[in-house]
């Protein structure tokens, strides 16, 4: 669902029209099979692998986004990668848009690549090379519990209409270590990161305006997933998994999305919410981001939206819990259809 | 008084109040400082704008990449992996480019990626890209031919492919894309010709070296350069061509340099009473001198400013002209470049008023030598014995610097050289005019009546007249030496092709007849020799290969066949070179490389990594770069996939080309394919090498007509100066007649002597255009041979000139009242 905003910009963008198209489509029954669903689905319009994080050293932390798209056309593939670091002096980002071509970005040697930025999967283990504006990071990574696979039957709806939807599944507890070299310095951190991995051909209506995301660590161990999808006209749309610490995940709708205050970017003029409460029958989350200044500007792709590394404190099932997260919200600079 | 006010006193006596009485003169000789600057300010500007436009050209394509990667046969897009760490340092883009024909009009087709491509983005392509379409179909220029079209059909491979129009490149901070191009994503280009032409890297400067000896790692065979290093090779392929040009301007310039140095000779002459009342009235020499050479000065500035004027008037015209042709034989260029460049008018305008400051230092150093009693006598006769002697002196001094220089440049292989030299033997041969005027008028002028008229006019004049020689051999020179130059060169090219060309028909691509773009597809020749009717087919292969940084064309060709064999003529080894070079994987190399890098038969060449032994060195004159010969199976290992792009073909029945010529039209009227009879091959290189010569011959013409106008005022200078004499001739019963017929005698001795002169210049000029600046700047061997009808029309034309020249004095002396003269004579 992550990175529905830029697969949007895209369907209508540089590389395609939209509607009658030959692509394959998200159904149901579809069983995923790992190792292999970790690589490129062809026949899909839009695919991504969306990398979300926490690193940290001795009296240091950093917040990191990495995210490679695939985006199908009638007349080739392009790839397009977003990152972002949030840091304790600020925030950097950066974009690349290329084709699928030799040296340019496609899959290489097992692993997805756009200009010097890539990931590679094998088994459990995943590798990350980002530049990021000056900020080189290279995460060597690997998770022990399944990936997790959302909705029933592989199938993450995006709205009331049932045609619109993903195959969706997260590798949630991806920890490990990262090298981050940035302003000169060279440091070695502990990361916990999660991963989105999303794709299909249809998604949004015209109805919807933007979207409010967030991943959630709780130091109970639980985890999840959550969005609303704003509707105008129309209630908004919550979807979300729930991933105990132990047990069976499960869909999750009973909660809403409270925005908490505002925040105007100085550098687009765009008014944010400064920050959410999750209420749900469990309890209670105030999300806070690290910096109110998260905002990704990126040309290429065309989108305003934010990314942030966020805090959690709250109770939740009669305890007070703290946690980590990171929150997107897409659609504050205006609708996305009307931009298009 | 002010020694300024008194200067400015003395040149309102001196020349102003001259000039107003003698308009005719004082147009004439502006008006050959302005042709002369003219014709120089056009050539400097043309030039300039040309290589300027050129460069433009390529930083547009190249949007200021500052490398540029190419490899003979294309790039593997495979390899491209291996440049990740490029990344770190900058980017690449790779691109594909083809020339391509749109109804049968030149199209340089970018296939730029216009996803990823930053230099895209600077022809707000971008924008386009973000509101909408997909980048499908062809952006243009605002001035493309093609703009405005809905879809065009462009031809490459011997194949038609239609593209719907996308739209128009808007260009920004003044930067256009080229007229001549047309861009189009790259991944439309992939499935019509797969091979990347090249990649364009841009890298921080400090990181420029290491890149490029990175990226040699990569690509052992690749060609890596600068876009500094690409601009210098534009310049310098076009640097013979503008130092023909050039040279020739400067030819033009000194003609008009003879004329101001008439003007003002003669006008110091006519002035000797005004000069040496002057100084009897206390003017000193130096302020005589001083402005003498403000007249100098004033007719450089005038002239220079009326030629730099016109010059860049007939810049406006010659620069189309000019760069269509180099379009043609070279690269695109932008014919739309706005007029910017005020070096060319403001080099030749001060070229002008120094040219004219050293025409006016003689006459104003003469000035003031006069002594007064001589200057009072207005009837002195210019006959000085000792004068001619030191001319003849400087003269032969000057041949001897030249024949010196000329032995130089051979020994060299200094075309530049050879140019000094030509001016020197020019200007040498221009000091032998008094001589041979001199003897001349020894020889024709005896007897009495005409002859004595003659002889004592010639004699009495010898030095004005010397000049309108002079200007007039110098021109004459110029023209007859290019006049063989070009005749030869055409000879040659004919004899050349006569051997050459020696099969019935001629296949290539409709587009381009180089590779990838040419490239015929195989069945056309499967299909060729599936025919009863033909009898043999030749096949060549073409692509372009860098010799270290030298880029030359590589040629695969059939070396077994008998009938390739025949067609070839050998400067070193023979017919049997080309079974050494079969039997031995070795190579021919052409005439023009040999010259260009000193590579002779026995020696080897290095080309992509690999060395080869030249076998025989043969004639050629369609590559100007160069041209290496590899039999057909070694050029397949070379380039796999290789497609040839041309074809020759053998006719079974060889009376009957035209039926043959159908015949193949209807055999592979499927294909986009250029079919031509050996006739018709060669009159169409012909019509180019024409085209060439085009602005050669103009200058000729300017040169001509230039020193036409200096043998005008040398006799109307005489006639004026003599109209005392003749009015008295005329009183006492002359017959008008009698007097036009002496004139016109002069003005024939005068053109007389100029041919004289002009016939050792020819034939010195024509041996260094020919053995020395042709030989040398381009490399090619050209037989000398007389264009003798020209050479004869160059001499009637001469004398109908001088005939001219003479019709403005005899019109003067026909208006002349022989009491009225008289009496203005007495005063």
């Amino acid at each position: 669902m992550k990175g529905l905003v830029l697969v949007l910009l895209l369907l209508a963008g540089p590389w395609g029209p939209l509607g009658a198209e030959p692509y394959l489509q998200a159904k149901g029954g579809y069983v995923f099979s790992f190792p292999k669903d970790h690589q490129p689905h062809r026949g899909y319009k839009t695919e991504w692998w969306y990398y979300t994080g926490h690193l940290s050293g001795p009296e240091v932390r950093y917040g990191f986004q990495f995210t490679i798209f695939k985006i199908e056309r009638e007349n080739g593939t392009a790839f397009l990668f977003h990152c972002a670091l949030t840091e304790p002096q600020g925030f950097r980002f950066d974009e690349k848009l290329q084709r699928e071509f030799p040296g340019l970005a496609g899959e290489r040697d097992g692993g997805i690549w756009v200009e010097d930025n890539g990931l590679k999967i094998e088994g459990n283990r995943h590798r990350l090379v980002s530049h990021c504006q000056g900020a080189n990071l290279e995460l060597e990574l690997s998770h022990a519990r399944a990936p997790v696979v959302h909705g029933e039957e592989g199938l993450s709806p995006k709205g009331e209409n049932p045609t619109n939807t993903t195959h969706y599944y997260s590798v949630v507890d991806l920890s490990g270590t990262a090298v981050l070299e940035s302003i000169g310095q060279r440091r070695e951190l502990k990361a916990q990161v999660w991963m989105d991995h999303e794709f299909g051909s249809n998604f949004l209506e015209p109805n919807q305006k933007g979207w409010d995301w967030i991943t959630l660590n709780l130091d109970s161990g639980d985890q999840m997933m959550l969005f609303r999808i704003r509707q105008e006209p129309g209630p908004d749309f919550y979807w979300g998994t729930y991933i105990p610490k132990t047990g069976p995940t499960r869909t999750y709708r009973r909660f809403t999305l409270v925005p908490q205050g505002s925040w105007e970017s100085r550098k687009s003029g765009v008014l944010y919410p400064a920050g959410f409460v999750v209420q749900a029958p469990e309890g209670t989350l105030a999300l806070t981001p690290w910096l109110k200044d998260q905002e990704l500007r990126t040309p290429l792709a065309g989108m305003i939206y934010f990314e942030g590394a966020v805090e959690v404190q709250g109770q939740w099932q009669g305890a007070a819990v703290k946690g980590l997260g990171y929150l997107e919200m897409t659609g504050y600079a205006g609708p996305i259809q009307a931009r298009f | 008084m002010p020694a300024l006010a008194r200067l400015a006193a003395l040149f309102g006596t001196l020349t102003w109040a001259h000039y107003r009485r003698k308009p005719g003169r004082l147009g004439l000789a502006l008006l050959g400082v302005a042709v002369a600057v003219a014709v120089s300010t056009a050539i400097r500007s043309t030039n300039n704008r040309v290589i300027h436009s050129f460069s433009r050209s390529i930083e547009n394509l190249s949007g200021k990449a500052n490398l540029q990667l190419t490899q003979t046969g294309g790039i593997p897009a495979d390899k491209l992996w291996e440049l990740s760490w490029l990344w770190e340092k900058g980017y690449f883009s790779p691109y594909i480019q083809l020339e391509t024909s749109w109804q049968r009009q030149r199209i340089d087709l970018y296939g730029f990626d216009f996803l990823g491509d930053r230099r895209i983005r600077q022809f707000n392509l971008t924008r386009n890209l973000a509101q909408g379409p997909l980048p499908q179909g062809l952006w243009v220029a605002q001035d493309s031919p093609l703009n405005g079209k809905k879809e065009v059909e462009l031809v490459s491979g011997a194949q038609g492919r239609t593209f719907p129009l996308a739209g128009v490149i808007q260009g920004i901070n003044g930067r256009l894309p080229p007229v001549g191009a047309a861009f189009v994503d790259l991944g439309e280009l992939l499935g019509w010709h797969p091979r990347l032409s090249g990649l364009d890297i841009w890298v921080e400067q400090e990181a420029l070296e290491s890149v490029q000896a990175r990226l040699a790692q990569v690509f052992p065979s690749a060609r890596i350069v600068t876009v500094a290093t690409q601009q210098k090779f534009t310049e310098e392929m076009l640097q013979a061509f503008q130092m023909n040009l050039g040279a020739l301007g400067l030819i033009a310039l000194l003609v008009s340099c003879y004329l101001v140095y008439n003007t003002l000779n003669i006008s110091v002459l006519e002035r000797r009473r005004d000069l040496n009342l002057l100084i009897a009235l206390g003017a000193k020499d130096r302020e005589i001198f001083t402005a003498l050479m403000l007249e100098g000065l004033a007719f450089g500035v005038v002239g220079g400013l009326l030629g730099a004027w016109g010059g860049f008037v007939l810049s406006q015209l010659s620069y189309g002209e000019v760069s269509e042709s180099l379009t043609n034989l070279f690269y695109l260029s932008d014919a739309r470049l706005p007029f910017s460049d005020w070096r060319g008018p403001l080099g030749s305008f001060a070229l002008g008023v120094v040219v004219c400051l050293g025409a006016a230092w003689h006459p104003a150093r003469r000035a003031v030598k006069l002594q007064t009693a001589q200057g009072l006598n207005q009837r002195v006769s210019e006959f000085d014995p000792q004068g001619i002697k030191t001319a003849t002196g400087l003269g032969l001094g000057l041949i001897l610097v030249a024949l010196a220089v000329a032995w130089a440049a051979v020994l060299g292989h200094n075309y530049r050289l050879g140019f000094v030299s030509i001016f020197a033997a020019v200007t040498g041969l221009s000091f032998l005019a008094p001589l041979v005027l001199a003897g001349l008028v020894r020889l024709t002028a005896r007897g009495e009546g005409l002859g004595l008229f003659l002889r004592a006019s010639i004699k009495g004049h010898l030095f004005k007249l010397s000049v309108a020689v002079a200007a007039l051999a110098v021109s004459l020179s110029m023209a007859g030496s290019v006049a063989v130059m070009v005749h030869s060169f055409r000879a040659t090219l004919v004899n050349w092709m006569e051997t050459t060309i020696q099969a019935d028909l001629y296949l290539k691509s409709e587009s381009s007849d180089r590779s990838p773009a040419g490239e015929l597809p195989p069945e056309v020749n499967r299909r060729l020799l599936a025919q009863p009717w033909v009898q043999e087919t030749l096949q060549l292969y073409m692509t372009r290969a860098y010799l270290k940084d030298r880029e030359v064309d590589l040629a695969g060709v059939e070396f077994a066949k008998g009938q390739y064999q025949k067609s070839v003529s050998f400067v070193e080894g023979g017919p049997e070179s080309f079974k050494e070079a079969l039997d031995h994987q070795g190579v021919l190399v052409s005439e023009v490389l040999a010259e260009k890098t000193g590579l002779h038969q026995g020696d080897r060449l290095e080309l992509s990594g690999r060395s080869y032994q030249i076998y025989g060195v043969f004639r050629n004159y369609s590559s100007q770069r160069g041209l290496v010969y590899l039999d057909v199976e070694l050029f397949g290992e070379l380039y796999p996939g290789a497609r040839p792009i041309g074809l020759a073909v053998f006719l079974g029945n060889r009376e009957n080309v035209e039926k043959g010529q159908l015949l193949v039209r209807e055999l592979l009227g499927d294909l986009r394919i250029d079919i031509s009879r050996s006739r018709e091959l060669k009159d169409r290189a012909l019509e180019i090498f024409d085209q060439t010569f085009r602005m050669t011959k103009l200058l000729q013409w300017i040169a001509f007509g230039i020193s036409i106008l200096a043998v005008v005022a040398s006799l109307s200078a005489m006639v004026l100066e003599r109209k005392a004499e003749l009015a008295i001739l005329l009183a006492l019963g002359a017959k008008p007649g009698l007097l036009h017929l002496a004139l016109l005698a002069e003005s024939w001795v005068i053109a007389t002597a100029a041919l004289l002169l002009a016939g050792a210049g020819a034939f010195d000029l024509s041996w260094m255009l020919i053995g020395v600046i042709n030989r040398f700047s381009f490399g090619w061997t050209i037989v000398t041979e007389l264009p003798w009808g020209e050479l004869a029309e160059t001499g009637v034309m001469i004398y109908l000139g001088a005939a001219l020249a003479a019709w403005v004095p005899i019109r003067a002396l026909g208006k002349t009242q022989p009491a009225q003269t008289l009496k203005s004579e007495g005063e």
